[in-house]
Formats: C-alpha cells, structure tokens, sequence
C-alpha cells in the first residue's frame, strides 16, 4: 500500500553566522502508512518539530524529498500549496498561542472553510462550525466565545476543530498534550484517538514524552540532533530498544508505581550537544557509555535489526 | 506558573474583552480624570462656535476693553487688544486638537504602513528601511519643523507635514517589533498552515493584534504633539497672529507679565492641562489594555 | 509535633471584582528529614501552599484568612518580618520552577551564590571562608568550581537548575520547597537532577516538599504523599498508601492514576477524569470533587466530606466515612 506520507533523505539546515549550519533535519527517512500514526520522539533541539513543519512545507526543505501519496511536494508553487493545506493540517503545543486572541471562537474554526470555499453561504458555514465544534466536544454556548474565555484543553480543541474543518487526511500534531494538565491530557488523547478510528486519519505525533506516544503510535522514530536514530513499530521499540538513546529515555521516565524504586535510571552524561555543523559520526557518542573510536569519523546508517526495526549505531553493525 | 494560570482562570470568568479593559481602567483614578478633561476639552472644540463667536470675540479687536479682569461678561478677562480671552481659548483648543489629532493619525498610518512592510518583507528591505529611519530619527523634530516651514511658507500645513514625518520612524519602529513579536506566534503559523494568503495574515491576525498598543502609543505622542504645536507658535513658527493659537496666545501675553499675569497664566495652563490628559489616559489605557499589568 | 504543621490554612486572592479561593482549610504534616510530595494539577493550590509557608504571597492580592503554620516550633504566622527573613533561605529554601528566570543574568553565579550566604552570614565567617563555601556548593550540584565566574546565560537548562538549587542549598536549610523543580527540563537531564536531588537530601539530612504534577516523580523520590485538589489536600499518606496495588483511594486520586500516559501498561485507551477543574472564584457546594466523581451521591452534592484516617493515610471523601470510624 502507498503511504500517505514520506520523506526520502530530507534534510533542512538553517544558516547561522555567515558560514554555519545548524542542522535541524539531517537525511531522515520516514514513511507513514494511511491510517496509522508515526509517533516522533527526542528531546527539545533534536529537530521534531522542524521535521514536521518541513514536511508541511511551512519551512522549505534543504534537501531530499517529501511525497505525499507518491507525488513529490517538496518544492510546491504557492497556489498549488495553498490547495494542499486542504489535505495536511498541524495541531500546536501551545493552546494559549496557537489561535488568535483577538478572533471568536466561530471565526477561528470557520475561517479556513471560507477560505477554501468548502461550504456555500453563511448559513451553511455556521452549520459546519456547529458540527465540528460537536465532533471535538465543545459546547455550541461557546459559538460565539473569544480564546481568553477558555481554559488549555478547551482551546486545544477549537485548534483540533480548525484542522479538521478542511477535511484533512494527514495531521501533524506537534506536541498536543505537553502543556496540558495529565486529566486534561488523557481527554485530549482519546479525543484524538477517536477521530483518527472515526475520520481514517493518519497522524504523525510529535513528542517528548515516550510514555505518551506508547498509547497512540504504531511506529516510533527516536530523533537526536536532527538524525532518526532508531525506528520501530510501536511494541517492538519499548520491548527491545536498541539505540542507548533510547534505552536511557525510556529508563528516565519516572514510572508512578512502587518498582519506581528499585529501577534505578541509567544516568547518561551531559546535555545534548550543538546541532550546528556537527562532525561526521554518531552524534550521540559523546554522551553514549558505549562509545568506542569507531563511532566517530565517518557517519553512520541505519542498520535493519528485524523486520521494521532500524537502528543507526555501531553497536548493532554487522 | 500558577500565578499565569490563576490570571486566566479569572480571565476565563470575564464576561468581554471591552468591559474588562473598562473594569481596569476604571480603577485608575487619574486616568479617569485624564479622560474625563479630554472629552470636556474635546466637547469645548466642537461647540466652539456655539460657547463663543468666532470673530466678534476671538478676533475682533475692541481697545476700550483691553486688560480687563474675570468679569461676567468675560469670564476670563479679555487680553492687549480687548478679545475675550475665554473665546480664545475655546477656539484655540480647535487648533491643538486637529493639529495633533492630523499629525498622530498621518505618522501612525505612515509609520504602520512602513513598519509592517520591514517586518513582514525583512531581509534587505527591512535593513534599508530600518537605516533610512534612523537617518530620520537623527534629525531634531524642531529643526525639520521650521526648515520646512521655510522651504513650504509658515504655516498650520507646513508643521503638520514636517512633525507627521518626524513622528512616523517612532511608529515604524514600534509597528515593526511588534509585528515580528507576533509573527512568531503560533497561530501566525496555524494561518500559514491553513494556506492563508500574506494580505489576510497581515490584515486579519496580525493588525487587530498589534493595535492596542498603538492606541497607547498614539495617546502619548497627542500630548507631545500639543506641547511641539505651541512650542512653535510661541517662536513664531507655527500658526500665525491673529488666530488664537495657545502658544501664540502665551507669546502675546508676555508683554503684559508684569501686571496681568493671567495673560500667560491662562493659556499656558490650558497646554499643560490638555497635554497632561492625553499623558494621563494614554498611561490608563496602556496599563488597561495589558492584562499583565494588573496586579 | 510534627516538624512542619499546617493547620486549616485558608487563603484568598481578591483583586476587588472577585475572589479566588487558593487555599481552603489546607493541613499537612511533615516529619523531620522526610520528603513530601504535593500532587495536583495547574491551579490547584500548590504553589500558593508553598509561598504562604515562606510569607511570599504577593502583598497586593494575596490574604490569609486563616490557620496556622508552625516550624521546627515557631509560629511562622506571627513572626516579624526580619525574624521571618532569618528563616526565608536560612532555615527554609525555594527553588523554583524555572531555572531561566529565577537566576540574575547580570551576575555571575558564584557571585548570586555567595549574596545568599553574606546575607545569612550568622556565624560571621570571613569572605575567604564564605567564597571557599561556594566553590563546595558548586562541586556538591556537580558543577566545576571554576565556572563560578560565568555567568546564568552561559549555562545550559540543566545546568542552570543545579545552580539554583546550590543557592538555595547554600545556607543549609533544614527544609527544601522545590516547586516543580525538573518540569522545564528534558527527561534525561530530569533524571540527573532527580537523582542528584535524591543524593543530597540524604548527605545534607534536609527535609524536602516536592511539589509536582507528576505521580512518577512522586514514586521516585517521595516518602510521604498529599495531593491537592481545589485547594484542599482530598488525599495524603505514605508511598505504600498511594503506589502498591489495590490500595483505597480518594476517587481524583484513581483518575490521575487513570489519566497518565504510563509505558508499562498494556491499554491504548487512557481513562481520564471527566470534566474540568472547577473555578476557584466559584467552587461547588459539597464536595469540591463531586460535578466531576464518578461515585458521587446526592450527599456528596450538599454535604462537604472531612477527613477520614486510617493508619495515617487521610482521605476526604464521603465513601470512607464508615471505614474511617
């Protein structure tokens, strides 16, 4: 089957100074299948975000490729753009700054239906906001609402309803959860859970946290300044993870259950280093325990393991 | 963080945006009064004609009355060539006001125009613009004012043109951070990503944004505006005898110091007044239209 | 008595058109060289707990309207403000949750270390002997001692955090608020933090309150558990009552277990709580819980539960009423 999207060695370097690059996207394959949902994780600075944006095409792409089912949209003329935001939608982090303060909660969902000519005349737009406002959970009392009037979740859900308002097939969903209190948080999950079951839906869903992503991926990639370095699907990654990246944030996650105390969390050293013109090699090796001569020099490739799950470290060579 | 959040939570029980920037407002007591002399002196202008007979009182000279005190019939006395310096007043508040009213309404839309061009155009644009302001911005407003009034002939055009100019690399620079400031926001880029096109962005979400603090900007700049009008007057450079300018008014009566100090007494009360209210609101309004303010 | 002993503390915030009721007869206890955690979510009280142990409400909104806070047997209350500003990072320390702002970007951090310990400087040591202390201090939270001459900016998030959490160790208060301490930092660096935490508490034999919206920070580094809802502490106990399995719980309590995202459990469905958290300007009758409790009766609507013990682990609902007895 096709995937709906799919990212052939994409990279994205924004210059800084007059003759670095930060790389923020470096060479990352990916490939999400209709209906399922890719779960992206790393810490901040390790380029999910701007991978999403990227593949959205709100940053324009260095290098590589983005398809959308099969056609490339890396270099799109403006108008033919504007056509596929119809299609690819984003969901924020930030609940307080992702719609705008100064526009009605009826304006802010409906504005892109207009925009698109998705509906005829106003009685049919509103009719259209009404239903969305439904499919999301929020009360029709809020219609004529403005942002300020709404507590994180709730206006979490109007930036949901103004994404599906274009019918999209493909959503980002950039970190939707991590400013949300956990009971908020839960709601929020299904909510989008059950959108993707009901509206066959494909997400990619950007986050920090491994424990939120369990729930909702099929696949996970685990980024680290700017590189994919381990991807897998879903059960696969938290039953045998392979990158020591990844085994150290999945051990750093506080567990709330009383064997908290005896998993004592393999500490790995320092802080993420700097993206910007980094030396071939693994970009972890500085702070890996297992880090050897040959792990940097010369870059490194993902490795398959099994079936579906990749792995870029020289540990799991050969 | 909970201090952020309790303030939305009180926000979330608001009934509008309008009744709680009255509600803040309103607890600022020398904002209100701020206010409440601008609409009164604003009131006076309007019905100038009505309160006073513009050219029996305020221009008709009349010697057997000169330098008469307060009296009934001329509450404020009457000034060196017997006009009823109460009428002059009223009438010289018409001056001030459109006079600053033009100049703030010229160099806003001017300097939003320019600013928001920098910032949303950036890159070389924005650098040439942004050193052609501080080219601007280097020369004293006061010296542009009366080189042009030479150049275009003394007069009320010349020094709305020549502080409107001086006025727009202020408004420039304020509209420009501002409209990078919100940019960045999010639902800039939720815009971007619903496949907006640029002039809805800038019109639609950007502007409304960017405007509450132009209205405070705006309100500091009218009583500068009104202090620089009489300045000019009062050298000579601004609105000629005989119409009843304040700072005009305030140069005439220095003759008269001496014995009738009311002569200057008057009409420069009149400038701090005005000048202090639009200080005055423009403080209130900018604490009002700012949630952070509040505690 | 216990070491901290907060009895029915109420506080309001008033800003003349409404009031927000931050604190409703809030009690905790807390033993000498025990580490509490205070659970709850945005809004709930738990900072303002914090700030009205330490008297750092803010003077203009902030009141308390009732109740007592006693430490190490002193009536914080009734203190005067010098004596209170003894005890403000001399016997008690903050840190709070954002290592970005609660450090001075004009001074270096050794400099920023060394004003707390001048200005708790009660034994009168000698400047030499207080700079020797800071360069201790900054090899206690693991940072060279040498980079006490940078400044915050030069420091990443991490690092940032561990220096505050030296200036606020540097006096040795016996007590430590730590307001969310790791939330803005990444899970890797909030595991090296949480561990160092953990390491210091031990060495330094402080008492530590570990507010946090995050039940498994809880079950890494606390001995004692409340969790505030509305508030009011609707739950507290010790880390068995709250984290072995099949214990009774307050009914929120269950909800935040429900609502985590949790890697060990096998469920793709999470159960939330339904509802949302009510407003503090306008909190319900009875049960402050009861629009959003799954178990709620009509007594629970009218009638607002108190606390009910058993074996120290409290819980302020309606359904332990009998058991409680």
């Amino acid at each position: 089957m096709q995937p709906v999207i799919e990212t052939k060695d994409l990279k994205k370097y924004f210059k800084v100074g007059s003759s670095s690059f930060l790389h923020a996207v470096d060479t990352v394959n990916l490939s999400i299948p209709a209906g399922a949902t890719l779960g992206v994780v790393g810490e901040s600075g390790c380029g999910k975000s701007t991978l999403g944006r990227t593949i959205l095409g709100l940053h324009p792409a260095t290098d590589g490729q983005v398809l959308y089912k099969g056609r490339d949209i890396t270099h799109l003329k403006p108008a033919e753009r504007k056509k596929l935001a119809r299609e690819m939608q984003i969901i924020f982090q930030d609940p307080y700054s992702s719609i705008n303060p100064r526009h009605s909660i009826s304006h802010i969902i409906g504005e892109p239906i207009k925009v698109h000519k998705l509906v005829k005349g106003k009685a049919e737009l509103e009719e259209r906001v009404r239903e969305l406002m439904n499919t999301v959970g929020l009360a029709p009392r809020l219609y004529d609402a403005y942002p300020h009037e709404l507590d994180g979740g709730r206006r979490q859900r109007v930036g949901i309803a103004r994404a599906l308002g274009m019918a999209p097939e493909f959503i980002v969903c950039d970190e939707p959860v991590s400013a949300l209190d956990v009971s908020i948080q839960a709601q929020i999950l299904n909510l989008l859970m059950d959108l993707q079951e009901k509206m066959g839906l494909t997400y990619m869903f950007i986050t920090h946290d491994l424990s939120v992503v369990k729930h909702i991926s099929n696949e996970i990639a685990v980024m680290y300044l700017g590189q994919c370095v381990e991807r897998a699907p879903s059960d696969e990654l938290f039953k045998n993870p392979a990158h020591p990246y990844t085994r150290a944030l999945l051990s750093a996650i506080p567990v709330p259950n009383a064997s908290a105390r005896e998993r004592k969390p393999q500490l790995i050293r320092g802080e993420i280093t700097s993206p910007i013109d980094p030396k071939p090699g693994c970009r972890f090796a500085v702070r890996c325990p297992h880090a050897t001569e040959s792990c940097t020099g010369e870059e490194l490739h993902l490795t398959e393991l099994s079936p579906g799950h990749f792995v870029m470290c020289r540990l799991h060579e050969n | 963080m909970f201090k952020r959040k309790k303030k939305k939570d009180l926000a979330s029980a608001r009934p509008s945006g309008f009744a709680d920037i009255w509600f803040r407002f309103r607890k600022n007591k020398l904002a209100l009064a701020g206010l409440i002399t601008v609409i009164i002196i604003a009131l006076f202008a309007i019905f100038a004609d009505v309160l006073a007979d513009y050219d029996a009182m305020a221009i008709d000279q009349h010697p057997e009355i000169r330098l008469q005190g307060p009296s009934g019939e001329h509450i404020l006395g009457t000034d060196g060539y017997g006009r009823d310096m109460f009428a002059r007043i009223v009438h010289g508040s018409r001056y001030s006001l459109t006079f600053a009213l033009a100049c703030t309404a010229i160099s806003l839309i001017g300097g939003t125009l320019v600013g928001a061009t920098a910032a949303y155009v950036g890159g070389a644009v924005d650098s040439v613009i942004m050193r052609v302001l501080d080219a601007f911005h280097c020369m004293p407003a006061m010296l542009l004012t009366i080189s042009l009034s030479s150049a275009l002939g003394v007069g009320l055009k010349s020094i709305i043109i020549a502080l409107s100019i001086s006025g727009i690399p202020g408004y420039a620079r304020i509209v420009r951070s501002v409209m990078l400031t919100i940019s960045q926001q999010e639902y800039i880029e939720a815009a971007k990503a619903c496949g907006f096109g640029s002039l809805r962005i800038i019109v639609g979400h950007m502007v409304p944004n960017a405007i509450s603090i132009l209205i405070v900007n705006a309100m500091m700049s009218m009583a500068g505006l009104i202090m620089s009008a009489a300045s000019l007057s009062y050298i000579g450079m601004g609105i000629q005898a005989p119409a009843p300018e304040w700072g005009a008014m305030l140069q005439e009566g220095q003759t008269y110091m001496r014995e009738h100090f009311s002569m200057v007494l008057i009409p420069g009360l009149a400038i701090v007044i005005t000048a202090l209210s639009f200080n005055l609101l423009g403080d209130g309004l900018s604490e009002a239209l700012d949630p952070r303010m509040k505690d | 008595m216990s070491f901290l002993d907060i009895r029915d503390l109420t506080v309001v915030y008033t800003n003349g058109r409404e009031t927000v009721h931050a604190l409703n007869d809030f009690s905790l206890r807390l033993e000498r060289g025990k580490t509490l955690g205070l659970v709850g979510e945005t809004g709930a009280g738990k900072t303002t707990a914090a700030l009205s142990i330490m008297r750092l409400l803010p003077e203009r909104t902030g009141r308390v309207l009732g109740g007592s806070v006693t430490f190490d047997g002193a009536d914080l209350r009734s203190l005067k403000e010098e004596e209170m500003r003894v005890v403000r990072g001399g016997k008690i320390s903050m840190i709070f949750q954002d290592p970005m702002t609660s450090l001075n970007p004009v001074l270096t951090v050794g400099e920023q270390i060394f004003e707390t310990l001048e200005l708790h400087n009660i034994e009168n040591r000698s400047h030499q002997q207080l700079w020797e202390r800071v360069d201790e201090m900054l090899a206690l939270v693991g940072i060279p001692p040498e980079r006490k001459k940078d400044y915050p900016h030069q420091f990443s998030g991490g690092m940032k955090q561990r220096v505050v959490i030296a200036i606020a160790l540097a006096c040795s208060p016996q007590l430590l608020i730590a307001d969310e301490p790791t939330t803005a930092l990444d899970v890797t660096i909030q595991a090296q933090v949480l561990a160092m935490m953990d390491e210091l508490k031990q060495k330094l034999d402080m008492s530590m309150i570990m507010i946090t919206h995050d039940l498994g920070i809880v079950a890494q580094t606390c001995d004692d558990v409340a969790v505030v809802y509305a508030g009011e502490i609707i739950e507290s106990g010790s880390f068995e009552d709250f984290f072995m399995q099949d214990k009774r719980r307050h009914p929120y309590t269950r909800g935040l277990f429900g609502s985590i995202p949790n890697i060990d459990s096998r469920e793709r469905r999470l159960t939330p709580i339904e509802g949302l958290m009510p407003d503090p300007t306008n909190l319900p009758e009875g049960c402050r819980f009861h629009p959003r409790c799954p178990d709620c009766t009509e007594r629970c609507r009218t009638e607002r539960p108190t606390a009910h013990e058993r074996g120290g682990h409290v819980i302020r609902c309606h359904l332990f009423e009998k058991e409680g007895e």
